[in-house]
């Protein structure tokens, strides 16, 4: 279903296709905060950025809007480009158990860690290009063509989050909570889909 | 893109249907906002930073220190670029009896027994030097403040006509308006934070007793804000999960074996 689609489904179920009591902005956005959470919830998107470091700096922000802006969820791995290597995560304990004042050490990156939420950290650090794989909050919907990048199967999650959020804002607390609740089952539905999606192709069978 | 404190308690007056402010405040509704700032932060820890306060900088003799007002866990103390032990002041009396007078290099930190917000240096500093302490720590988001208008001075070139012209009148005339507003404060979290901290000043608007109250309502937005603290609560197990092992696989960095006798001297072998 297309951006255009889930409004005029999310204004059929709310029996408001007059768009009488919630406009057209307040359909859009509540369609899109619900993408946004159910990004976060499955972090079904996954793509790749380029983190430039140098030779002064064992943390960068990804945060920055240079980098990534507040779109990063969590880390996958990270490739460094410039010696062809996938880089090692670790944890800063370990740096700490094995390599005393690991924050002076230059080289080419070999090991990565993350600090708090969005803070990548490397090891060592010097000039380099690196591909970090993760996954992010897509770009929310804006032209009436944008479709959810999510197979069509959980496409009403989205419908069914707007219609929880639009009740509670009329104040009908028990129609939010039972769309609030389909929501919730079908976001689930679609985190497994996402966590088992080889798992058919590598269970194995007995002889 | 950042969002705003000032906008959030405006988008929170609109959701309860109150723009007007005729049975919640600004102030009111300013006030939830913040205590779901801090209670989000305080709970997930999501908010993390390193940095080289002067307040850490060694002093000649000196023995103690106060952390930064912000801080709420430290993850980790470096002493030129080498890790500092955290210790309890109960290892520190067995292990140097004299800790709260020795000096030297620094090697580890207590917490405990100088009050909270202050940590003692082990050893204490012999000299004073700037920029050996560097301190990783969760901490506090900044205390939300509106945004303020301030007015623009006006001046006339001379006195307007009786009768208005654009083309004549109005250059001569620098128009009076209000400033910019002076920026109300960002949140430092993630912008799809910021919903969760909108649903948790929902739920106490609509708890609390008066006209407006609606329980039900309030524990609708009450289980949203859960349900998004446990998303932040699981991002920080989740951002570790690409370390699980596996048997066979390259295992992480473990300290020398311990050394041990030879043979079971002393015991009675059958």
């Amino acid at each position: 279903m297309d951006f255009s689609s889930l409004q005029t489904e999310v204004q059929r179920r709310a029996e408001d296709s007059g768009a009488s009591v919630w406009s057209a902005v307040e359909v859009k956005a509540a369609i899109n905060d619900g993408y946004e959470d159910i990004s976060e919830h499955t972090e079904w998107y996954e793509r790749s950025a380029t983190v430039t470091t140098d030779a002064t700096n064992n943390y960068y922000d990804l945060t920055n809007s240079s980098i990534l802006s507040d779109t990063f969820l969590s880390p996958r791995a990270v490739f460094n480009s410039t010696t062809n290597r996938w880089l090692d995560m670790c944890d800063v304990r370990e740096l700490d158990l094995s390599r005393v004042q690991w924050e002076n050490n230059t080289g080419q990156p070999q090991k990565w860690f993350i600090r708090g939420l969005w803070h990548l950290g490397i090891w060592p650090k010097a000039v380099a290009s690196l591909s970090f794989r993760h996954s992010a909050i897509p770009a929310a919907l804006s032209a009436s063509s944008d479709t959810p990048g999510f197979p069509q199967e959980f496409h009403f999650a989205l419908v069914e989050y707007a219609l929880a959020d639009l009740f509670a804002q009329d104040g009908e607390p028990k129609k939010a909570e039972a769309h609030w609740r389909k929501y919730f089952d079908l976001a689930a539905s679609l985190k497994a889909f996402v966590d088992n999606r080889q798992k058919i192709d590598r269970v194995g069978a007995l002889g | 893109m950042a969002k705003y404190f000032t906008e959030q308690v405006t988008a929170v007056l609109a959701r309860l249907g109150d723009s007007t402010q005729s049975i919640w405040t600004r102030t009111e509704i300013g006030n939830y906002i913040q205590e779901g700032y801090d209670d989000l932060t305080l709970r997930t820890g999501m908010l993390w930073k390193k940095a080289a306060p002067s307040g850490l900088d060694d002093v000649a003799s000196q023995a103690t220190y106060t952390l930064p007002t912000d801080l709420y866990k430290i993850e980790r103390i470096t002493w030129k670029k080498k890790r500092l032990i955290p210790l309890r002041a109960s290892e520190l009396q067995r292990e140097d009896p004299r800790y709260e007078t020795t000096t030297g290099d620094v090697w580890g930190y207590i917490q405990d027994g100088d009050g909270i917000g202050t940590i003692r240096k082990v050893r204490i500093p012999a000299s004073t030097v700037s920029g050996n302490v560097s301190i990783e720590y969760l901490y506090r988001g900044t205390t939300l403040a509106n945004a303020t208008l301030a007015p623009l001075s006006h001046e006339f070139e001379g006195p307007p006509s009786a009768s208005w012209s654009i083309t004549t009148d109005l250059p001569r005339i620098a128009m009076v308006g209000f400033s910019l507003p002076a920026a109300s404060t960002a949140f430092e979290c993630p912008d799809r934070f910021v919903k969760y901290i909108r649903d948790y000043a929902c739920a106490r608007a609509l708890e609390r007793d008066g006209p407006g109250q609606d329980l039900k309502l309030s524990a609708f937005y009450q289980t949203r804000y859960d349900v998004g603290l446990s998303h932040v609560l699981r991002r920080r197990s989740r951002v570790q999960a690409v370390r699980t092992g596996s048997f066979g696989a390259p295992t992480k960095a473990s300290a020398p074996p311990k050394p041990r006798l030879p043979w079971q001297y002393g015991k009675v072998v059958r």
